[in-house]
């Protein structure tokens, strides 16, 4: 049921309007970051480049690594372990940035390798289960299974769409 | 109405705008005694092409005021009638009037009906023409030609429009052209606004009407015999040209006229979209940056293999600050488009106070970015408001004092380097510094002790609620004046200052850097990054300034700089970590904060001066403290821009913090 792809294999990624029989599929990038798999949505993907330095932004949440020149645009890039609470990632060129859209607005996630594009019915998509006593994650939208691999999808409007400057941390004010 | 006329009636508006300007350009030149052939030929032009569009887009509000007006011109151009100041000046009155009716027709405002009457009268009057009816057509002759013999060739202007049934009653147009034609040399223009598309043309109706110039010899009679049967199915208007001794007027270069008589093209010019013309200025800022980027990837050891390489790559960098240089040049405006708009608030300034005063303007042709002309229009009337309002002395002050009982108000604008230097002078009494003294004490924005120079205290006059007028009145005195414009001239990164001597005038200085897309900026290394400070808002760099920083408990370092004090920030520990050690070759940068007063940033070194394209960061992430925009340096890593005045505002939270802890 589940359709697996290379992502090099162009002529099997989906064309502006997916095919009739594709409805109720919904196509992910998935990446690696640390041991674990996540995934995105690919219509908010923009493009995927190496990691080639950032600028860093002064008194910004620590996982805003800083930004970087798309281009001529200034885009902000988020360091996705760090951004799960897992300590900063020390990027090499062989770490790669996620080119993310939302709206008019841009972002580059930092994770460790892009893995594949995914194919899952949107029926197959799992809700976040609730834990008691706790917040709802809201990084994360769903879960899906591939292959017997979990990976959790992106809730990019929450992990994103606060535009990351956010209050100044304070960890680092005297 | 159908989109394209909707785009012509705006092109035609727009064009009208120029004309305005030019009437105002030569009208005032004229007025102030200047005669040149020239100046007369350019005002009729630009009034006769006002009023062939009127007519055309059917502004039946402008086209009687507007005839009439060209009439008087032609007049003046032909000899006809004498040219003297009172004219002109009603003239110039006559072309405000006109811009009004031309805003009105934009949809812009309203306007009373009759509201151009007594203008209208008044230049009417004095040129000798005598208005049969304004409002209902533009049938209007000069006087001196009423009794003209027949047998002499006049020009005449014919404008038929047929109704819809013309042709049922077995009317025939053409005919009538035919007709026309036998009487002199004839034009025809069609007016073709009314046609429908195809689909909707009713062949049986009549939906063309024309636009007759006619040279005869044989009198208005003969022409209304062509039309005496369909009088009643038509709107006919004839009108005697005033016959000239020069070649036939030029006609408005919008309308398509099947002789030879077509305008001679004034300017070429297009409009462009702005957006496509910032995309071209950004483009050129990549370029810029890649080429800069290849050339560093260029082995040393390319260039001994291949001496051509590094020829042509020179060549590359020519050509692509040539392209730079080209691309702004295209956004970059004279200034001209602001002067112009100020004779008109100096006159009308000069009516509301009675007093006299002239305008005089130098460097109309400096040419400034587009977005820098659209927000200096509003600073620049304010300070001639101010010149106006508080400068000048009226007429028996003027008088008292052994001055010239008209007041001057000078505007000039020049370029320098790579600034923009724009003057408002006056020759009033200068800025009253006792005053100012007392006033700002008054509202506790300086102390009673502070020791002020003349300079600052005459600078006084940009801190906000300080208004030396007496009485506000509605001109100026409201005290939300020099520091608004202060505040905005900041804004474009220029900056303000005032020169005064008593009883001489003052003289308020405005430099504004050429664009807003480039900016001229000192490069500094801290906390490992690069950053860029503005030029504009640096007042000094030291290396030496160990020696003189002090700490105030519960405020932080304080840096003494000319007998003052001034905060001092290291960059280091407010963008990173706060007991970074600062580097023993650090410098302090002294720089300018918005309301006047300074800052010493520590930086741990200079690494240079360049321009550099400014970018945004907001596009894709919420502000952040102390950074005004980002840009691109050569090795194609961004650089983030600092915003001292911003800077200044987090170093006093950061301290109001700590205090708190």
């Amino acid at each position: 049921m589940i359709g697996k792809r290379r992502i090099t294999d162009y002529d099997d990624l989906p064309a502006t309007a997916p095919p009739p029989e594709d409805a109720d599929l919904q196509q992910f990038v998935s990446f690696i970051v640390g041991d674990q798999h996540y995934c995105v949505d690919i219509m908010a993907v923009r493009e995927i480049n190496a990691w080639t330095g950032t600028t860093s932004l002064p008194n910004t949440q620590a996982h805003i690594r800083g930004v970087i020149n798309l281009r001529g645009t200034i885009v902000p890039l988020v360091d996705l372990r760090m951004r799960f609470g897992r300590g900063l990632t020390e990027p090499t060129p062989a770490h790669v940035v996620v080119i993310v859209a939302m709206g008019e607005a841009q972002c580059g996630l930092l994770v460790d390798g892009v893995s594949d594009i995914v194919s899952v019915p949107r029926k197959d998509i799992a809700a976040i289960p609730d834990l008691e006593g706790e917040d709802r994650n809201p990084f994360f939208s769903g879960l899906i299974t591939v292959q017997d691999n979990l990976m959790a999808a992106l809730a990019l409007d929450q992990l994103v769409s606060q535009r990351f400057a956010g209050p100044v941390s304070t960890s680092t004010a005297a | 109405m159908d989109s394209k006329l909707q785009r012509f009636r705006t092109m035609f508006l727009d064009e009208c705008d120029e004309h305005g300007r030019t009437l105002e350009r030569t009208l005032s030149a004229l007025q102030r005694g200047a005669r040149h052939q020239d100046l007369v030929d350019d005002a009729f032009r630009a009034i006769h092409s006002i009023k062939g569009g009127a007519g055309m887009f059917g502004f039946d509000r402008i086209v009687p005021f507007a005839h009439v007006f060209e009439t008087a011109l032609d007049g003046v151009r032909t000899g006809r009638i004498a040219i003297s100041e009172e004219l002109m000046t009603a003239a110039l009155r006559a072309a405000d009037c006109l811009s009004d009716l031309i805003l009105a027709a934009a949809g812009n405002t309203d306007l009373a009906a009759g509201y151009e009457n007594i203008t209208l009268g008044n230049l009417a009057g004095l040129a000798g023409i005598k208005v049969v009816d304004a409002s209902a057509s533009c049938t209007v002759n000069a006087d001196v030609d009423r009794d003209q013999a027949p047998g002499v060739t006049e020009r005449w202007t014919i404008r038929f429009h047929p109704h819809r049934g013309l042709l049922k009653r077995a009317n025939e147009p053409l005919f009538m052209v035919r007709q026309l034609r036998e009487l002199g040399t004839l034009a025809v223009i069609a007016d073709l606004s009314v046609l429908p598309p195809l689909a909707l043309l009713q062949p049986a109706d009549a939906y063309l009407g024309w636009t007759f110039e006619l040279e005869t010899a044989r009198g208005e009679a003969a022409i209304r015999e062509v039309f005496q049967f369909v009088e009643d199915d038509c709107d006919l208007s004839i009108t005697r040209a005033v016959p000239s001794a020069v070649a036939p007027v030029p006609e408005d270069p919008a309308v398509f006229v099947p002789h030879e008589t077509i305008a001679e093209p004034l300017t070429s010019t297009i409009r462009v979209d702005i957006d496509r013309i910032d995309r071209l200025v950004n483009l050129a800022g990549e370029i810029a940056i890649s080429q800069a980027l290849v050339a560093q990837l260029i082995d040393q050891s390319l260039f001994n293999a291949n001496p051509r390489l590094f020829q042509e790559l020179s060549q590359l960098l020519t050509h692509t600050q040539n392209l730079q240089d080209s691309v702004m040049a295209i956004r970059a405006q004279p200034i001209r488009t602001i002067f112009d708009r100020m004779p008109r608030l100096v006159r009308e300034l000069a009516e509301q106070t009675g007093k006299k005063i002239v305008l005089r303007t130098a460097g109309e042709n400096t040419e400034i970015d587009k977005t820098v002309i659209e927000q200096l229009g509003d600073p620049i009337m304010h300070m001639i408001r101010n010149a106006a309002g508080h400068g000048i002395e009226d007429s028996a002050e003027r008088a008292a004092k052994g001055k010239p009982a008209e007041g001057l108000i000078r505007l000039s604008a020049e370029q320098r380097g790579s600034r923009i230097v724009i003057e408002i002078g006056d020759d009033g009494r200068g800025i009253d510094r006792e005053k100012v003294r007392h006033k700002a004490m008054a509202k506790n924005l300086i102390s009673a002790d502070t020791a002020l120079s003349t300079e600052d205290i005459d600078n006084l006059i940009f801190l906000p609620g300080l208004s030396t007028a007496d009485k506000v009145t509605n001109i100026s005195g409201r005290g939300v004046g020099m520091d608004v414009v202060k505040r905005n001239i900041q804004k474009l990164g220029g900056r303000v200052s005032v020169r005064s001597e008593p009883g001489q005038g003052s003289t308020v200085i405005l430099t504004l850097p050429l664009t807003l897309a480039v900016l001229e900026g000192m490069i500094v290394g801290a906390a490992g990054e690069s950053y860029v400070i503005p030029i504009a808002s640096i007042v000094e760099c030291r290396a030496s300034w160990h020696k003189d920083v002090g700490e105030v408990p519960g405020f932080g370092e304080v840096l003494k700089v000319r007998g003052g004090y001034v905060a001092l920030i290291r960059l280091n520990r407010i963008f990173g970590n706060p007991t970074a050690p600062c580097k023993q070759q650090s410098v302090a940068i002294i720089a300018e904060i918005e309301g006047g007063g300074h800052i010493a940033l520590v930086v741990d070194e200079i690494v240079g001066q360049q321009q550099v394209v400014i970018k945004s960061i907001t596009d894709n992430l919420d502000p952040v403290a102390g950074i005004a925009g980002a840009t691109i340096l050569g090795d194609g890593r961004v650089a983030l821009i600092l915003d001292a005045t911003e800077i200044s505002k987090l170093n006093a939270s950061r301290t109001d913090r700590r205090q708190v802890a």
